[in-house]
């Protein structure tokens, strides 16, 4: 892996956020990723991770601790992340093409110019012919891959993906991971991922980081040391074991998950 | 594969219910009056109706224009006024506070009492006609723009932001496109209440428009015609609204489309 480069390009350290009402929601974290590294936050529902990557987006300001990129202070800009959220959040009244343009014409890259560099993607990405057609018209996987296509077309240091592949169905999502870690390497996208899923931060993560339950701090930081990208064969090996081993017992180990929690 | 069809049987079936409907109203009405001999002043049967609205097609025709005028710039205006409130309303909190009591207000006031007032301010031209449909008619305008903004996902406004976008571009591609159909929804209802309010602001002092039509028909006890004038409304609202259906199926086709998938 060519990620011998000393600075990392995202650099989080001992993020703090409180609510006035919920109290504490980020107690402390810390994380970073090297650029081409694709890294994940895993964590118990509603410990934090959307808060995280609000901060680390710039959409909100942290109460104490700083994000840096490239060894740069960027606590608050928001010109560093493309972010994925849960829903593909593809407009009805776009075409798919002019969805994927939408964050270049925001930053005000002229229209051909933008439609170009989306278009180049399209064939990469399984969307070949489906420029000119409306959401409604496209499958679960293929929206969540256009989604993804607005996002790194932005060509933005790093991407956050929020659980980009939660509301698909098991096999359509192996197929999207299996897709996802192969353009990742392809393209070097530095990435950081939130999921709920043990076995997609397995199979996709350099590193994987394991929240507590809120107020968040990161419990364990688990490296998966298996070559990337991985294929669903690597399912079985006995490092992919070992590593999702290590991540559920430190999702486990926490003392405030609930029985029902743990069982999930 | 079966499903055109289906629909387009189940549009013929609709179409030819309502037929049926109003065929055997009006069966039984003229039924009614032929076998009672009840004086055509009082009820006219539907044939009657009929054959006098056409034989006086050019004096309704002539009333009708000025009614049609009255209906569309009242409608244009409210149109115009009740989008800028609209967008005040979605852009200013302190806006919203003080303009949106103002407007629930505004439809409080009893028109039968402000109509004649209007007449007296503005006199017997197309001012105060215009002013009571643009006051009827721009508050389904400004409501369904009002709740279309509000109907944008907060998700959509934090990657429109999370991309650098400020508030009149995360207005601009998501609010405003997203709330075209609660506005079109808007724009049906007020259509239907539009050429009724002309006619009421007519009825109170005009020199044309069917609603002094009607009045001076029944005045001289033209029962017949007043009824005709009643069924020119109603086509005229009808067709109006079906135009305004068509608008909105050309400007937000994908609203249909997305709407027939899920």
């Amino acid at each position: 892996m060519t990620a011998a480069t000393s600075t990392p390009r995202l650099d989080v350290r001992d993020l703090r956020k409180a609510y006035p009402g919920t109290g504490s929601v980020l107690d402390g974290v810390s994380l970073e990723a090297r650029p081409g590294e694709f890294v994940s936050v895993i964590g118990p529902s509603g410990s934090g991770k959307s808060t995280l990557f609000n901060i680390v987006a710039g959409l909100e300001a942290p109460d104490g601790g700083e994000v840096r990129v490239d060894g740069a202070l960027a606590t608050g800009r928001i010109e560093d992340c493309a972010y994925m959220p849960q829903q593909d959040l593809l407009f009805p009244w776009r075409t798919i093409l002019d969805n994927t343009t939408l964050g270049l014409e925001v930053q005000g890259v002229p229209r051909g110019e933008a439609r170009a560099r989306a278009a180049a993607l399209f064939p990469r990405f399984g969307l070949a012919g489906f420029e000119a057609a409306y959401p409604h018209a496209l499958s679960g996987g293929m929206r969540q891959r256009a989604a993804l296509l607005r996002t790194v077309v932005q060509g933005r240091p790093i991407a956050l993906l929020d659980e980009p592949f939660g509301a698909l169905d098991a096999l359509t999502r192996l197929e999207m991971q299996t897709w996802l870690a192969e353009v990742q390497a392809e393209f070097g996208w530095t990435v950081v991922l939130v999921t709920h899923d043990v076995r997609e931060a397995v199979l996709l993560s350099d590193r994987i980081y394991v929240m507590t339950p809120r107020p968040a701090s990161v419990r364990a930081t688990v490296e998966v040391t298996l070559p990337r990208p991985r294929t669903p064969a690597a399912l079985g090996e006995p490092a992919f074991i070992e590593a999702e081993r290590r991540v559920l017992a430190a999702l486990q180990l926490g003392p405030a998950l609930t029985a029902a929690e743990a069982g999930r | 594969m079966h499903a055109l069809p289906t629909a387009a049987r189940e549009q013929a079936g609709r179409v030819l219910s309502v037929g049926a409907f109003v065929a055997t109203l009006l069966i039984v009405w003229e039924t009614y009056v032929r076998v009672s001999g009840i004086h055509p002043t009082i009820l006219p049967a539907p044939t009657r109706v009929l054959s006098e609205g056409w034989r006086f097609r050019d004096l309704i025709w002539l009333n009708m224009l000025p009614t049609l005028g009255e209906t569309a710039v009242g409608f244009v205006a409210a149109v115009v006024v009740g989008t800028t409130c609209a967008i005040a309303i979605d852009f200013s909190q302190a806006v919203r506070r003080t303009l949106y009591p103002a407007l629930v207000a505004s439809q409080a006031i009893p028109l039968v009492a402000i109509a004649p007032l209007l007449v007296v301010w503005f006199g017997f031209g197309l001012a105060p006609k215009v002013i009571v449909v643009a006051l009827v008619t721009f508050f389904p305008v400004t409501v369904g723009w009002v709740d279309g903004f509000a109907a944008a996902e907060r998700g959509a406004t934090n990657l429109l932001r999370s991309m650098g976008a400020g508030r009149w571009q995360v207005f601009r591609l998501v609010r405003l496109p997203g709330a075209l159909p609660a506005f079109f929804s808007g724009l049906r209802i007020a259509i239907t209440y539009a050429v009724v309010a002309a006619i009421f602001a007519e009825y109170v002092g005009a020199r044309r428009g069917l609603g002094i039509f009607m009045q001076q028909q029944q005045n001289s006890f033209r029962t017949d015609l007043v009824i005709a004038a009643v069924v020119v409304t109603a086509v005229l609202s009808i067709a109006l609204f079906a135009a305004t259906a068509v608008v909105e199926r050309l400007v937000i086709p994908w609203h249909y489309a997305t709407r027939q998938r899920t």
